[in-house]
């Protein structure tokens, strides 16, 4: 069996001010999955981040959640919608992990599995579609809610990992 | 793994390159099938192993994972947690032949262009003092309220080292565009 190392940082930035929209643009189609990891929280409140891709700004999105508040579990979900929110990152500090599955093949819509970890609020894990008709991802956004902010010092690093 | 992200996200810790690697891949190419993907001959260079998939099948079902061609009846465990949308769920699978994968909801789509996304860990996988452990997160998303995600853990109940897995899909086969890869995850 061939071996190669991957899991290869992309790109990183931490925010030195608060900012509603965090991008990765230019995104090589060299590997086969994209994985976002986001350290940080909201300036104010609960808000929830949402996620696009090249731009698309229309109801491609779908996504189906589940989650846990402390005292109890539930899931939720919806269709057609441009703003595929993922679950807050809490007031504290949360994190999130993205995985993007096989973003650069033009065959398929896109499928990702999104875990959030914020301690003080909730936990979540969600699976979003994209359903624009297929094309590689070259670019993603992470926005924040209206109203909301992601706070100063928020890390997001994007990896990718390539399959032999 | 968690040395590339330590290193990236905090100060005084080296960025590793080389703690995760590609062992191998299998594509269904268009207006193919496949009813098993086979992994064997897994190198036992690594600590932990990663499964991680972009899986379509021909008729909707769950996903089965098997250890070294291990298909006894009572031969593994596995908890789920799962959501649809509306309502939670949650069950268990006790001395089953197989791992399942996206067993509480719709399954591995059939559904034009739509496949699951599914990560698995096989912790330990050369250990022979223990049973072997997996975690799943996988999801598919149709744009319907088939939908679901779902937490799985599960137990392959020897104490051989791993050196093969089969996936299959219950009653099905993978359609085209499934694509599943195998990474091994290195220790120090």
């Amino acid at each position: 069996m061939a071996a190669g190392s991957t899991y290869t940082p992309i790109a990183t930035t931490t925010l030195g001010s608060s900012s509603t929209d965090v991008e990765f643009n230019t995104i090589s189609s060299a590997y086969t999955d994209l994985v976002l990891v986001i350290d940080g929280k909201d300036t104010t409140s609960t808000y929830s981040p949402y996620i696009q891709f090249n731009g698309d700004t229309t109801t491609n999105y779908s996504i189906t959640n589940l989650y846990g508040t402390g005292s109890a579990a539930a899931s939720s979900r919806s269709s057609s919608t441009s703003t595929p929110y993922l679950g807050s990152l809490g007031t504290s500090r949360g994190n999130m992990i993205i995985q993007i599955q096989n973003y650069a093949n033009t065959t398929t819509y896109k499928t990702a599995l999104v875990r959030i970890n914020a301690a003080d609020f909730r936990t979540y894990a969600s699976v979003v579609l994209w359903r624009k008709s297929p094309e590689a991802i070259n670019r993603v956004n992470i926005k924040m809610e209206a109203s909301g902010n992601f706070a100063t010092g928020s890390t997001f690093t994007l990896y990718g990992i390539a399959a032999a | 793994m968690l040395n590339i992200i330590a290193g990236t996200l905090s100060v005084g810790v080296t960025p590793s390159t080389n703690s995760y690697e590609s062992i191998a891949t299998v594509s269904v190419g268009a207006s193919s099938t496949s009813a098993t993907v086979t992994f064997s001959s897994i190198s036992s260079a690594y600590t932990h192993l990663q499964l991680r998939v972009f899986a379509r099948a021909t008729v909707s079902d769950s996903m089965w994972v098997r250890f070294n061609n291990d298909s006894g009846a009572s031969q593994y465990d596995n908890h789920r947690l799962n959501g649809n949308g509306s309502t939670v769920g949650a069950d268990a699978r006790i001395n089953y032949s197989a791992l399942w994968v996206s067993s509480r909801g719709y399954g591995i789509p059939s559904t034009a262009n739509i496949g699951s996304g599914i990560v698995m860990d096989v912790l330990d996988y050369q250990n022979t003092n223990k049973y072997k452990v997996t975690r799943t997160l996988s999801g598919q998303e149709l744009n319907t309220s088939n939908s679901d995600i779902e937490f799985t853990s599960g137990s392959w109940k020897s104490t051989s080292a791993v050196n093969r897995i089969d996936l299959t899909i219950n009653g099905s086969t993978f359609a085209e565009y499934t694509h599943i890869a195998l990474y091994g995850i290195k220790g120090v």
